[in-house]
């Protein structure tokens, strides 16, 4: 485990899906976790101190995920992304492909959080190569 | 002419009066001059007289004197009165008269004087005069006399000269003259060539030489004369002839000076305008004129001016005011020195003509307007076979302009080449005879564009006979799109015919007087069990339809009161005796003039059934749309749920350092906790809370595959792919494998190859048949006792228009009562956890909604159950048939 705690930032709106989530992974003291409830508010910030990924529930309220995603990675406050939806059938658009998303990076809800763990570790460790 | 006889003879007369008058005239004149001269004479014979008495006698008076001698002198004096003439003598002596002799007269007379002079010694002395009187009137009267004498007998001479020489004239001159003189007056002898004849003794003569010349000249002027006459006859004759055309002319005739001024116009002319002759005389020609036409008679008379006679249609108004159309042939005047002196024209009365012209042309434009506006090609053929009229109907069905097909072989032009034989055939008979097989007729004809296209036409052909030329004239109508209406009829009745054969309702048409069938299709037979052989022309009383005769008679009454019914419920008698609830609607219909009605019983036994499936069907519409709805509201709490129950296991875990820190310093020992959790069995709590959240996530997820558009794309499949594809995915299931084991059935595919194309989506089908395959495998591993020798067989076959998927298994069957829900959502029969009961409900809505297909199943109880699935297939663009 590498010494320095990597941020990362859980965006939902739902405030219990959100805390139970960083509750989860606060568990492991690997990361900094930070949350926030809507695009606006994780977009502010990620101003104030970058994250090397977010966790994106894809339904939220003002921006909608997706937007949220094209938004920080465009400013360059974010590189990875996963897409945590309530919706069935919620498919990567174009755009977040482009992103370097793929179909192990989006989670239907109800999620297993040890796999969302899992992703987080992969993603982190080919950041780390 | 007697007068010109009697005036014959003057000449004669005339030269008598004139020789005796001229005669008379010398011989006065001569008279006169001998009268004048034998005066003279007298005088001078006087005067020598006194000459004399001078000499001889003066000396010897003058001597008397002088002596005095008185006697004498008388003597001498007296001797003196001897001389002729001299009457009185006397001597004036110093103014006395001495002496005398002699008679003194006072008249008539002349007096001399003779000086008397006595020589002296002393000179010549005058004594005195001697005066004579002379008698000058008896000299007159002598010469008068004389004259008188003369003049008599020379008057008597010249007038029996006169009279012989009237004689010998008239003998010689005025008898003939006379003569010529009748000949001439006599205008019969002359004319008819009569010769002029004298009656003379001596010839060749001044008479002869004129009369032989006026012969001769009468005889060349006579046959000049009678040239003259013919001519002259011919040239009356030729002058009536034109002065009665001109008059009687059917043509008007208009002269007019160089200001086109009017000089003359005939009859006919004036006719023609209405106005009389003198009404139009010294008017001018514009004054007639339409006054349309009045610039264009101003070019006429321009040209007139140049000398150009060229004929023109001239336009007047009649006195009345209608219009006169003429036709005119004008022809320009020119005088001596070049200059345009007038005009003369001829004027054709053409306003009937003009206004046949005006009819036919007229007639002409509405055919023109009626042959251009037709729909119909209208196209004409010359002997020759070349296309002399082509209207625009013809351009346009075609394809070629007028001025490409006029002049054409209307043959090699509009025929394709494999009939050009036959028309180049019966081309020779038809210029003979106008008759041919197509004469007369209308038929159809292939014909080909000029773009190549081929089209049907209708055509309807005649003969016409132009100035021995036999043409045709065709009328063509371009009935591709009716050959192919007709086509569609003919397809479409063939379609109506299948549909009323194929038709699952029995359709029955029955006379009304006596209910006799007659017409039935073939639903018919399955629905009632009659053979269509033992029911038509049979009562439908006979066959026993209706249970209850009753009804059937409220049904007619119904019928005849309305002229139709609608769902008229009754129960049919099958032929096998079996009742059937059916509904019956029919309409009065007259069929070959019989009134009849046509009926639809539709076997409603069945439906009724099925209708509670219908009902669960709308059912499970809602539900997608209510599922669609929640499925997101639901998934967040159970998010929560599932993850609560994450944490709470991980936080009670001995494995987490932050677990044993906070264990740590409370003094809780770990171990313990693991334990009394187990031994409560809150673990197992918790798994069941975890369970349980996924489960419902699962219920979630199907019941949205209800709600989910099917975006995916629909194309032609190869449905044994599929087929053998779901058969991998099903092998190579995890669950499958372990808890069902599936690798011990025996899986039989039978796939035909030869398939119509369908069009459906690869991953629905492939979900499809994977949950038949999961059911038959749940099913066949769960029967008790379980299936021996397993097997699935796959049928894929084609259908009627449509490609059908057979699932059979030998599995366990599902029992008649469980049979009708097994389509039904949250139906199922597997144990709790194990299956949603959306499976086939879902499969279900993807054959019939999705894909338009049809899902049933047949299942004998121990036996084993078939699933059957058919998918329509493309309809293909050509005709298979």
């Amino acid at each position: 485990m590498p010494d320095m705690p990597r941020s990362i930032l859980v965006v939902d709106d739902e405030e219990r899906v959100r805390e139970l989530l960083l509750e989860y992974l606060g568990e492991f003291d690997e990361f900094e976790l930070r949350g926030a409830a809507s695009g606006e508010e994780a977009l502010e910030l990620l101003r104030q101190r970058p994250a090397e990924l977010s966790v994106v529930d894809m339904r939220l309220p003002g921006m909608n995920g997706a937007n949220f995603i094209e938004a920080a990675a465009a400013a360059g406050l974010c590189r990875r992304f996963l897409a945590h939806t309530g919706s069935v059938d919620f498919s990567l658009t174009p755009a977040l492909l482009r992103l370097g998303m793929a179909k192990e990076d989006v989670f239907f809800k109800p999620v297993d959080a040890a796999e969302v763990l899992q992703r987080i570790r992969e993603i982190l460790m080919e950041e780390e190569r | 002419m007697t007068h010109n006889t009697l005036k014959g003879k003057g000449i004669s007369r005339r030269l008598l009066w004139r020789v005796i008058l001229l005669s008379l005239f010398l011989a006065l004149l001569s008279s006169s001059v001998q009268a004048w001269i034998s005066y003279q004479e007298g005088l001078s014979s006087i005067q020598e007289t006194i000459e004399q008495i001078k000499k001889t006698q003066a000396g010897s008076i003058t001597k008397a004197l002088w002596d005095f001698n008185r006697e004498q002198l008388v003597t001498q004096l007296e001797g003196l009165l001897n001389f002729p003439f001299i009457k009185h003598v006397s001597v004036i002596a110093d103014g006395i008269p001495y002496s005398e002799a002699g008679l003194k007269i006072e008249k008539g007379v002349s007096s001399w004087e003779i000086q008397l002079v006595q020589s002296t010694n002393r000179g010549p002395v005058t004594l005195g005069s001697l005066r004579i009187l002379v008698d000058i009137a008896s000299i007159r009267q002598a010469v008068v006399k004389n004259i008188a004498w003369n003049l008599l007998f020379m008057t008597m001479m010249v007038a029996i000269m006169a009279v012989v020489l009237f004689l010998l004239f008239n003998g010689m001159v005025t008898r003939h003259l006379t003569t010529v003189g009748m000949y001439f007056s006599n205008a019969d002898s002359w004319r008819i060539g009569q010769r002029l004849v004298l009656n003379k003794r001596h010839r060749n003569d001044e008479l002869d030489t004129i009369v032989d010349a006026y012969n001769q000249m009468s005889g060349e002027r006579e046959k000049a004369y009678r040239d003259m006459c013919i001519a002259q006859e011919e040239k009356n004759a030729s002058e009536e002839r034109y002065r009665r055309i001109v008059e009687t002319s059917q043509e008007g005739i208009w002269a007019l000076d160089k200001d086109f001024v009017t000089t003359y116009v005939n009859n006919r002319m004036a006719d023609m305008l209405g106005y009389t002759q003198e009404e139009m005389l010294g008017k001018n020609f514009s004054d007639f004129i339409a006054p349309d036409q009045l610039s264009d008679h101003e070019q006429t008379v321009a040209s007139r001016k140049l000398g150009q006679n060229q004929v023109y249609e001239r336009c007047f108004r009649k006195q009345d005011g209608g219009e006169l159309w003429t036709l005119a042939s004008p022809h320009g005047m020119f005088d001596k020195q070049g200059q345009f002196a007038g005009s003369f024209a001829m004027f054709t009365d053409i306003t009937e003509r003009k206004r046949a012209e005006e009819l036919l042309r007229e007639s002409e434009a509405r055919i023109r307007r009626i042959t251009d506006s037709t729909l119909d090609a209208i196209m004409m053929m010359d002997p020759d076979g070349l296309v002399s009229f082509w209207n625009p109907a013809a351009e346009r069905i075609l394809g070629y302009m007028r001025d490409e097909a006029i002049g054409q072989d209307l043959h090699m032009l509009i025929v394709p080449e494999r009939y050009h034989e036959a028309y180049r055939a019966g081309l020779p008979r038809f210029r003979l005879t106008g008759q041919g097989d197509a004469i007369g007729k209308t038929q159809d004809m292939v014909a080909r564009r000029k773009d190549g296209q081929e089209i049907t036409l209708s055509l309807s052909l005649s003969a016409l006979n132009i100035k021995g030329g036999w043409h045709a004239v065709g009328i063509l109508r371009d009935i591709t799109e009716r050959k192919q209406a007709e086509e569609q009829l003919r397809q479409n009745s063939e379609k109506f015919l299948r549909i009323f054969e194929m038709a699952p309702e029995c359709f029955l048409f029955v006379r009304l007087r006596d209910s006799v069938i007659i017409i039935a299709n073939a639903a018919f037979e399955t629905i009632t069990g009659h053979t269509r052989k033992e029911a038509l022309d049979h009562s439908a009383l006979e066959l026993d339809l209706w249970d209850d005769p009753p009804v059937r008679g409220e049904f007619l009454e119904q019928l005849e009161a309305q002229g139709q019914v609608k769902d008229f419920e009754f129960l049919l008698r099958r032929k096998d005796g079996v009742l059937r609830r059916a509904v019956i609607s029919a309409q009065l219909v007259t069929l070959a003039e019989e009134q009849c009605y046509v009926s639809i019983i539709h076997d409603i036994t069945d439906e009724r059934k099925t209708q509670e499936l219908l009902i669960q069907s709308e059912k499970m519409v809602s539900l997608g749309s209510l599922a669609a709805g929640i499925a997101h509201e639901i998934n967040n709490p159970l998010g929560i749920v599932h993850q609560a129950v994450q944490n709470l296991i991980l936080r009670t875990s001995p494995d987490q350092k932050k677990n044993l820190e906070t264990a740590a310093n409370l003094g809780l020992d770990m171990g313990l906790l693991q334990q009394y959790l187990h031994e409560r069995k809150l673990d197992v709590f918790l798994r069941d809370i975890q369970v349980a959240a996924m489960r419902a996530s699962g219920i979630v997820r199907n019941m949205l595959n209800f709600s989910r558009r099917s975006e995916s794309k629909r194309q032609i499949c190869d449905l044994r792919h599929i087929i053998e594809q779901s058969v991998f995915l099903a092998s190579s299931d995890y669950d499958l494998k372990k808890s069902f084991d599936f690798k011990s059935i025996k899986i039989v595919l039978d796939l035909d190859e030869n398939l119509p194309p369908c069009s459906c989506t690869e991953t629905e089908i492939e979900q499809v048949i994977l949950n038949l395959l999961r059911n038959s495998a749940q099913a066949m591993s769960m029967a008790r006792p379980p299936t021996r020798n397993p097997e699935i067989d796959i049928r894929l076959r084609a259908g009627e228009s449509c490609v059908r998927i057979e699932v059979a298994d030998n599995g366990p069957g599902i029992a008649p009562n469980v049979q009708r829900k097994v389509f039904e959502p949250f139906f199922t029969t597997k144990p709790p956890g194990v299956g949603t009961g959306l499976g086939l409900s879902v499969s279900y809505f993807i054959i019939t909604k999705g894909h338009g297909g049809k899902m049933w199943m047949t299942s004998e109880p121990g036996k084993g159950t078939t699933f059957f699935i058919e998918l329509p297939a493309e309809q293909p663009e050509a005709d298979h048939a």
